[in-house]
């Protein structure tokens, strides 16, 4: 079976991080494999190696995002595609990504696609099921586990208050994936090695036959990034651990009693 | 272009809160027009309760199948989209939501902003949502989107009475049997553990801040919630790592609590923590990082070192 898997390199600001216009200092931000991506590689490579096939990994953006697909290849994925975003200013948001992703793997017709749910960045939650759409697969969003056999997916939903959904689909199907549904293996040394002979290929918006500015306008415009509202907040316990551990044992039993 | 669409939730054989916090949220909108609510593929005898103040039509959809299906969520929505122009469609961030929000947004070219936390219309829609785990806050417009479509955070809006209001409640056309993609085949309830923490006084709630990467890294903070009498739970990513059984995670997947305290160490306070905890009556929350949200939530906070601050307190409990 072929599997793509579409990863997303994820900033975290530090703690310096400052807002320019409608956005962070770059400086500020570190890029990693988004962690839910950690766990849809992780799926794939499981489902690879129990049923044979190939899992093919694919990200958009700058400069960042070839240490992601390196870091997927390093797990194990097969072979990579990196799509560039020209404009280092296009931050694109879910629904113009789904676009990109479409036209870059409705090619591949792969068995499966394997999203995480979400992004530690966006948290929109929006790209697999857009994708799903736009390249008309039937699709289960968060899932927490996968059984596989001869075209049929059995799988759960996580739903809320821990309740689980049984559900069953054939492929080629999406699903987007949850953290927990397996241990992400950590790419060892050999990994690392054989990632950069594996095949990448690099790509453009403009080549895949989009246009970047009109998807740079996406489905939404940014008018503003400010800090959030501060809230009354806590009262800071002052002091060292000592006396930091003497009030709240001050406040822990004049509430619960004891 | 005009007008609320709101997509209500239903879940075994119930409406779920957010229908009411969604019809709270079309509210705050409401100089974009009147509010239509739509039931799909529920007990059309729901619709009842969704007759709320400020609605002034409940459509409801026949499903082919007896479970929530994204795909006729998606194609009903789709199709509601079409007949009535609305120029915003509130849906929950909620995991059916997740299924359908983003498709209809995209089969559409529709405006979409997703985990949203306020609306404001002013002759055209802004939002706010959340970015980076909650640090910074995001705001939107939509020009030239004809619909928007948004889906809101749970629990940021009181939800609206259900009932009372003078709605016009009448069936919309069915989906469609082709629509259906996938096939409902049971659910399975959360596990039962050895203790049921939403019905403990006193919580010590630990996160990864704890920096636990093993079980017998977590034997101190279990010494400690036993010597001060508290019951022990975590928040996601210990239970994602097998460390903490998920009886005991706290949070929008796992068990919403409501202890008199609400001790919590090293827990970053994501909101779909949040959500599992804040009504606790206090909440007292130690993390080094002062930027991180638990501080939002918490009644008395400090930035000092986890594991100096639970060693000197199992010396004050002793």
């Amino acid at each position: 079976m072929k599997i793509v898997v579409p990863l997303k390199v994820a900033a975290s600001p530090d703690e310096s991080a400052k807002i320019e216009g409608n956005a962070l200092d770059e400086s500020s931000l570190e890029w990693n494999l988004n962690e839910w991506d950690t766990f849809s590689v992780e799926a794939a490579l499981q489902l690879s190696e129990a049923h044979g096939g190939e899992v093919v990994v694919v990200s958009l953006g700058g400069d960042e995002v070839e240490d992601g697909l390196l870091t997927a290849l390093a797990m194990g994925a097969d072979r990579a595609i990196q799509i560039n975003v020209e404009d280092e200013t296009h931050k694109l948001d879910a629904i113009s990504t789904a676009r990109v992703l479409a036209k870059a793997v409705e090619s591949e017709s792969a068995d499966l696609i394997l999203c995480g749910v979400m992004s530690s960045d966006g948290v929109s939650a929006g790209v697999g099921t857009a994708l799903a759409a736009l390249l008309d697969l039937p699709r289960v969003a968060v899932v927490n586990h996968i059984d596989y056999s001869d075209g049929q997916l059995s799988v759960r939903r996580e739903l809320e208050g821990g309740l689980l959904e049984e559900i069953s689909l054939v492929t080629p199907a999406l699903l987007t994936i949850q953290t927990g549904i397996n241990e992400p293996r950590y790419a060892n040394l050999r990994g690392i090695r054989a990632a950069s002979s594996k095949p990448r290929e690099e790509l453009t918006i403009e080549r895949l036959g989009l246009d970047e500015d009109a998807l740079a306008d996406g489905s939404a415009t940014v008018q503003a990034l400010a800090l959030p509202p501060v809230s009354e907040g806590a009262e800071i316990l002052e002091g060292d651990a000592q006396d930091v551990a003497a009030r709240i044992a001050q406040i822990i039993k004049s509430k619960v009693g004891s | 272009m005009s007008g609320v669409l709101v997509i209500a939730e239903a879940r075994q054989g119930a409406l779920r809160d957010i229908s009411f916090e969604l019809i709270t949220a079309a509210r705050e909108i409401s100089a974009a027009g009147s509010i239509t609510v739509a039931l799909i593929g529920s007990d059309p005898g729901l619709a009842a309760q969704l007759n709320a103040t400020g609605v002034s039509e409940v459509i409801t959809i026949a499903s082919p199948v007896d479970h929530f299906e994204p795909h006729v969520s998606a194609a009903a929505v789709g199709r509601l989209v079409d007949e009535l122009s609305p120029a915003v469609v509130l849906a929950g961030h909620t995991i059916d939501s997740l299924g359908f929000g983003a498709a209809v947004a995209a089969v559409k070219d529709a405006g979409f902003a997703s985990d949203v936390t306020s609306l404001a219309w002013d002759g055209a829609l802004t939002v706010q949502r959340g970015l980076y785990g909650d640090k910074f806050l995001q705001t939107l417009t939509f020009p030239g989107k004809e619909t928007v479509v948004i889906l809101v955070r749970p629990g940021t809006f009181g939800a609206t009475s259900p009932g009372n209001g003078s709605a016009n409640v009448r069936p919309g056309a069915d989906v469609d049997a082709s629509a259906v993609r996938s096939r409902h085949t049971g659910y399975r309830e959360p596990e039962v553990g050895d203790v049921d923490i939403t019905k403990a006084d006193f919580l010590l709630a630990i996160g990864r801040g704890a920096g636990a990467e093993d079980e017998s890294d977590l034997e101190p903070y279990y010494e400690l919630a036993e010597r001060i009498g508290a019951t022990l739970v975590s928040s996601r990513p210990l239970v994602d790592a097998g460390l903490v059984p998920s009886a005991r995670q706290v949070g929008q997947s796992g068990k919403t609590v409501a202890p008199k305290v609400y001790l919590a160490l090293g827990v970053s306070g994501a909101v779909q923590h949040l959500i599992g905890m804040r009504k606790a009556d206090t909440i007292i929350a130690v993390n080094t990082d002062p930027s991180a949200p638990i501080f939002g939530a918490a009644h008395y906070g400090s930035h000092a070192d986890l594991s100096d601050v639970a060693d000197a307190l199992k010396d004050a409990f002793s």
